[in-house]
């Protein structure tokens, strides 16, 4: 069997694409004590049961070779039965209760405590996640590292403390047999050892060129894994059947796979004459040498007897064992030590937009003054809000238009604090918001993005954003009202309680884009909010849909300060003040009326829009 | 290790009630002539490599002290008995030798094999009617099953010579115990006999046991999801939804936990059971028996005696294999049924390459068509009858959900109208060739992509690019109103859209992006110009470009466009407003307005945001 998993095991490593880089020890054992404090903390049973079963495991090794020792020499020597009988019970009765303890510890405790620990990992890594700032999401190698560390988490934190108990195991059981093995022989255990010690070296050697080869054939794979998503997803397919792109496509893969091959075939020079080697040292030196080894001396050397012979090939094959799953273990080791110390910079990331005052007043008014903005993470540096004067009143209504990429999302952003200015300064009745703390702050501001998102939770859910209590009903049910909900919520089956989405049940309920807008819309409502966004809030409707929707938001909102963000400029005619923005500056600003009047940009977008219906009529 | 190997196979196998032996054969014959069709060395090679290694494994494993032990006690020379040894040293070594070069023939033609599979599943990929994407069970099940073809394809493989090298294993060993007592190997069959009484049973609760745990887990990913995605992102910061995510979190934590409570004993009870007699009782066993007959019945030879102690637990872990390799087989011919179905998936509509080309386009005519979407009881067009002659404007307008896309997919002949036909120059385009058919119709969809191919070949959607194209490549884009970005591009329209090969790759903005695919109509010399909502994601102001210069592209060309914004109506020949998956009002903007029904009212809604109210009634 053994030689069969060899070979499959090599064919894996070729496949497997992602190789990373390698930590130095004691950044591996740093990385580990990081996670363990987790277990000591949350489930010290955990440690306990895993020392208990190391050590039972020694025993049960110790014992098992004693044991074979015994019997041969009994039989050899020919002692009375009924004594041999109370040796076999005995070792039986261990082992089948070793066995018993060992199933409760990986069917029952593990698992339980495997729960238990995720939970509080995960809940750790949420609230992190949480507080992060929007801007890391915009940093691609943050933002990469950070969603491997929250997707593994769940069975990250399992495995490295798997593979713990494992190596606490391994390597108490090897100890017990490599003393009792040094004993017994020393040339065997010399042998071993060196042979575990070269076949490390060799490994190692491998592992280089493995990396290297990845390294090389990683650019390639990753254009693979693009012809496998044209071909498979469904995004594709209509365009697949036009023209001739599919024919084109399937040649550029043709040509793809001849490079993984050619790469491939290059490394595959290096690695022979490296598995050779390995297989001599680790794999050919131990079990065959070390056999023949111990058949010449029985056979040559009268004093040893049948019993040390078989118990030093027991113990011989059992040390190889052990040693080999060290090395593969301490290999695992290092990949964690990589994993951990991505949870590790996201869990001590420091948020960089924060606030101390807790105490936020009511709404009075916003001020934007001299405001310039550049995303982190983008080349060129360029400012994609410059030098924005504004002010916001309580009670008004203000839109904000322009055309696509112009800046007015990304003011938004700014005005919720999901990123704060890099030059110039936003004020919050007179004060500026980053004194504020950023939960404290927001919970004055509702807005609506253009990606909103709904999630897997109920209606209610959905509309209060956040838990719902029998007291939100009437808040959520008005809320509704207001979004133009109300005909929808009639079909639901089960009313404001109706489960969202089929995540999680069958029977959930499917929105379409616009039903789901409606619900986003809803949000703002639901809470006294103060001060209202509307990142295009109409978009994915149509044309009825939308004029009504904008007479309900309008009515609902009365009293309230409304910004309102389109490029449909019929959405925001009626606004007390308009924002023209163009290339992230504001360029006009006035009622309509006075916009028309001054003739400048706007008007011009106005009367673009508006032609086509006028010549028509 | 290996225990822990059984386990998971035994986790993974069985989502199915009754195994079907000989579709099971079948299957696994199957996948294994497509294997040896794509690389017949390879199976060939796998086979010597596998009865080398099983003879090997006898060798060294059990010969090996039997005869060394039995040449001892029958006196043999020690010289014959150093030659024996050498030779087996011998035969070890170059065996590893021969495995290790093999090793890398197989991973060097793994990918020939991969990209065999690949290029047939792409094939059929491209075949395969749309209605198959729009059937999640389908792209589930099949996409995927061609995804893994090749992995699966060897563990098909490796899983037959899986058995016969156990079969030559234990054949050899267990011939060997046969001859010292027959009744060592009834001890041996003891795990293989354990798993059949109370195997069916154990599964059936790791099955009910797993599939619990799954619908939990289920939810905990999609918690997971909502911490870290982006689209998530600001609703967690600007809500309270992150409570809601954590409760769900916590009871999905505490309904495991219950489940562990509920299903934990048991299973582990039967693992027990089962481990305890492989582990223990089997090695404890054949120690008691063997002991007996040597010390107290004195029938036994001292060899012999070792070579069974040593041996049997192997031969009992082979035996139990055995099954495992079984059950492996009934998984992996699971997936051949999925990949089968997707091979030999009997396209509906089929290129025949027999059957006449179109000849220059006149005229499109639909008939009382119907048609519904597969599993869907309403019908998502009902009844619908037109005509469009050459050179016509046609304006496609109505609510969402109405039936306007469907439409156009039925017009290219991605689906067949469930009744009624659609006629192009008076005969049913069922009998023109596909190809041909389809050549007829420049596209833009709602859902527009890019390929990750050069700009050139993404407008002309084809490769060999030649200087003529390229010409022709930017002059469209000139009309898609995109020729500046492009062309500030280093290295023009040869510039790779997206960095997915190329670093220096272009990104495009969703405006840019579509502007590229739009100018695949000014291309392409198609005679159908269609365009699913082709200004979306375009601002006004280019959006009013876009237009002009698509109607002074696609004069003397056939247009059917689809939009809400019924502005853009105004410039068709005729409007057909669909409602429902029907036609209820059709004519020219003006008589649609002079109709004052459907129409007009959405277009007084929409334009009167727009125009002072005596402009309206005037």
């Amino acid at each position: 069997m053994k030689k069969k998993e060899k070979k499959e095991k090599k064919q894996k490593k070729e496949t497997d694409e992602k190789k990373k880089e390698r930590h130095n020890p004691v950044r591996v054992v740093k990385n580990l004590w990081f996670m363990l404090q987790f277990v000591f903390k949350y489930t010290p049973m955990y440690a306990v049961i895993t020392v208990i079963e190391a050590l039972g495991r020694g025993a049960s090794h110790v014992i098992g070779i004693l044991f074979t020792k015994y019997i041969f020499d009994a039989i050899e020597k020919g002692t009375d039965f009924r004594e041999v009988l109370f040796w076999i019970l005995l070792v039986t009765g261990y082992n089948a209760a070793f066995e018993l303890f060992n199933k409760w510890r990986y069917d029952v405790f593990f698992p339980r405590a495997k729960l238990t620990l995720h939970e509080t990992i995960q809940n750790e890594l949420y609230k992190k996640a949480r507080e992060l700032d929007q801007s890391c999401y915009d940093d691609p190698e943050f933002y990469n590292d950070f969603i491997w560390a929250i997707r593994e988490s769940d069975g990250r934190t399992a495995n490295i403390v798997e593979c713990f108990s494992i190596m606490i195991n391994r390597v108490t059981s090897s100890a017990a047999v490599l003393g009792l093995l040094a004993s017994m022989d020393w040339v065997v255990t010399l042998i071993l050892v060196s042979s575990v010690i070269l076949g490390f070296v060799v490994k190692t050697c491998l592992n280089k060129i493995g990396y290297r080869h990845s390294l090389e054939a990683n650019p390639i794979w990753r254009k693979v894994g693009y012809f496998r998503r044209v071909f498979y997803m469904p995004d594709y397919a209509k365009e697949l059947r036009q023209g001739g792109i599919a024919e084109h496509l399937q040649n550029e893969y043709q040509k793809t796979n001849k490079e993984i091959i050619a790469c491939n075939k290059k490394y595959q020079k290096k690695y022979l004459g490296l598995w050779i080697l390995s297989d001599l040292l680790v794999y050919l030196m131990p079990s065959v040498g070390i056999t023949s080894y111990l058949v010449v001396r029985y056979i040559t050397d009268a004093t040893l007897s049948l019993g040390s012979f078989s118990a030093s090939i027991s113990a011989s094959h059992k040390l190889y064992y052990t040693l080999d799953d060290i090395g593969n273990y301490i290999n695992k080791f290092h990949e964690h030590s990589l994993y951990i110390e991505k949870v590790k910079t996201f869990i001590q990331y420091q948020p960089k937009i924060k606030g101390e005052e807790t105490n936020v007043p009511a709404f009075e008014t916003l001020t934007v003054k001299n405001l310039d903005f550049v995303y982190p993470f983008t080349k060129d540096d360029k400012k994609t809000l410059e030098g924005l004067d504004l002010e916001i009143k309580k009670g008004e209504k203000v839109a904000f238009v322009g055309y696509n990429g112009a800046g007015k999302t990304t003011l938004i952003k700014l005005l919720m604090r999901l990123y704060d200015a890099t030059s110039g300064e936003i004020l919050y009745n007179g004060r500026n918001v980053t004194d504020f703390d950023p939960e404290k702050y927001r919970e004055h501001i509702g807005a609506v993005f253009q990606d909103y998102k709904v999630f897997a939770a109920t209606v209610a859910e959905n509309v209060m954003g956040g838990t719902y209590t029998d007291a939100d009903e009437e808040a959520v049910l008005s809320a509704l009202r207001a979004a133009s909900f109300e005909e929808k919520l009639k079909q639901l089956p089960d009313g404001i309680h109706s489960q969202l989405t089929t995540e999680f049940s069958k029977e959930g309920v499917g929105l379409s884009g616009g039903e789901a807008q409606k619900i986003a819309i809803a949000r703002v409502f639901a809470r006294p909010f103060e001060l209202i966004i509307m990142d295009e809030p109409s978009s994915a409707l149509d044309p009825i849909a939308e004029y009504e929707l904008n007479q309900s938001i309008l009515k609902h909102a009365e009293g309230k300060t409304v910004i309102f963000i389109s490029h449909r400029l019929s959405t925001t005619r009626m606004a007390d003040r308009i924002y023209m923005f163009d290339g992230g500056k504001i360029v006009e600003s006035g009622s309509h009326d006075e916009l028309m009047a001054q003739d400048g940009k706007y008007a011009e977008m106005y009367r673009v829009q508006a032609k086509k219906y006028k010549t028509a009529s | 290790m290996k225990k822990r190997k059984t386990e998971k196979q035994t986790t993974e196998k069985q989502e199915k009630k009754k195994i079907n032996w000989r579709r099971t054969f079948q299957n696994n014959v199957y996948m294994l002539r497509l294997l040896i069709k794509a690389c017949p060395g390879v199976f060939i090679l796998d086979l010597i490599t596998t009865i080398v290694s099983a003879v090997r494994s006898f060798l060294t494993g059990t010969y090996l002290y039997m005869y060394a032990l039995n040449a001892l006690q029958e006196g043999v020379a020690l010289d014959s008995i150093l030659v024996t040894l050498g030779c087996m040293i011998t035969f070890c070594v170059l065996e590893m030798l021969f495995q290790n070069l093999s090793a890398c023939y197989f991973n060097i033609k793994y990918h020939v094999v991969n990209g065999y599979f690949q290029s047939i599943m792409q094939k059929k990929a491209v075949e395969v009617d749309l209605a198959c994407y729009e059937n999640a069970a389908f792209f589930d099940t099949y996409i995927k099953a061609a995804d893994e073809a090749t992995s699966r394809a060897y563990s098909v493989m490796n899983n037959i010579t899986g058995v016969i090298w156990v079969i030559v294993n234990v054949g050899a060993t267990g011939a060997l115990i046969v001859s010292i007592d027959p009744v060592f190997i009834l001890i041996a069959l003891a795990p293989a006999i354990c798993t059949l009484l109370i195997g069916k049973k154990r599964n059936r609760l790791r099955y009910d046991y797993d599939m619990r745990n799954k619908e939990v887990g289920r939810q905990r990913d999609y918690v997971r999801r909502t911490f870290y995605l982006k689209d998530f992102s600001k609703e967690m910061r600007l809500s309270e939804m992150w409570k809601v995510m954590y409760e769900r979190m916590h009871n999905s934590v505490a309904e495991l936990k219950e489940n562990i409570h509920k299903y934990g004993y048991k299973v582990m009870l039967f693992r027990y059971l089962y481990d305890v007699i492989y582990n223990v009782l089997v090695y404890s066993g054949t120690v008691f028996l063997a002991s007996f007959k040597t010390l107290v019945l004195k029938n036994m030879l001292i060899g012999d005696c070792f070579v069974v102690i040593n041996s049997i637990s192997n031969v009992a872990g082979n035996i139990n294999y055995m099954g495992n390799v079984f059950l492996k087989l009934d998984e992996n011919s699971l997936y051949v049924d999925n990949l089968r179905k997707f091979l030999e998936y009997e396209v509906r509509i089929a290129e025949d390459e027999n059957a006449p080309v179109v000849s220059a386009f006149e005229k499109l005519e639909l008939r009382n068509m119907t048609f519904s979407y597969e599993g869907q009881k309403t019908p998502a067009l009902a009844g619908v009858s037109f005509e469009v002659k050459a050179g016509e404007k046609i304006a496609i307008v109505g609510h969402n959900g109405a039936g306007k896309t469907t439409l156009i997919k039925l017009l290219q002949r991605l689906y067949d109208p469930d009744e009624g036909e659609i006629l192009v120059n008076g005969e049913n385009i069922k009998t023109y060739r596909l190809s041909s058919y389809r050549a007829l119709f420049g596209t833009v969809f709602q859902d527009y992509c890019l390929f990750a191919t050069t700009v050139a070949e993404n407008v002309m959607l084809r490769g060999n690019i030649t200087d003529e194209d390229r010409e022709i490549v930017k002059a469209s884009l000139q009309k898609a109103g995109i020729s500046e970005k492009i062309e500030a591009l280093p290295n023009g329209v040869d510039t790779t859209v997206t960095r997915e090969f190329d670093k220096e790759g272009a990104m495009f903005s969703g405006g840019e992006a579509q502007k590229i695919s739009i100018a695949r109509l000014f291309a392409g010399g198609q005679e159908i110009v269609i365009m699913d909502e082709p200004t979306s994601a375009l601002d006004p102001i280019a959006e009013q470009e876009m237009y002009r210069n698509m109607f002074e592209a696609c004069q003397g060309k056939t247009v059917i466009f689809i939009s809400h914004r019924l502005s853009s109506a105004t410039m068709a020949d005729r409007v057909y407003l669909f409602e429902n998956g029907q036609i209820i009002e059709a004519g020219t903007h003006k008589e649609l307005l002079a109709l004052d029904a459907k129409y007009a009212d959405m277009w007084h809604k929409q334009a009167d945001t727009y125009l002072d109210k005596k402009e309206v009634t005037a």
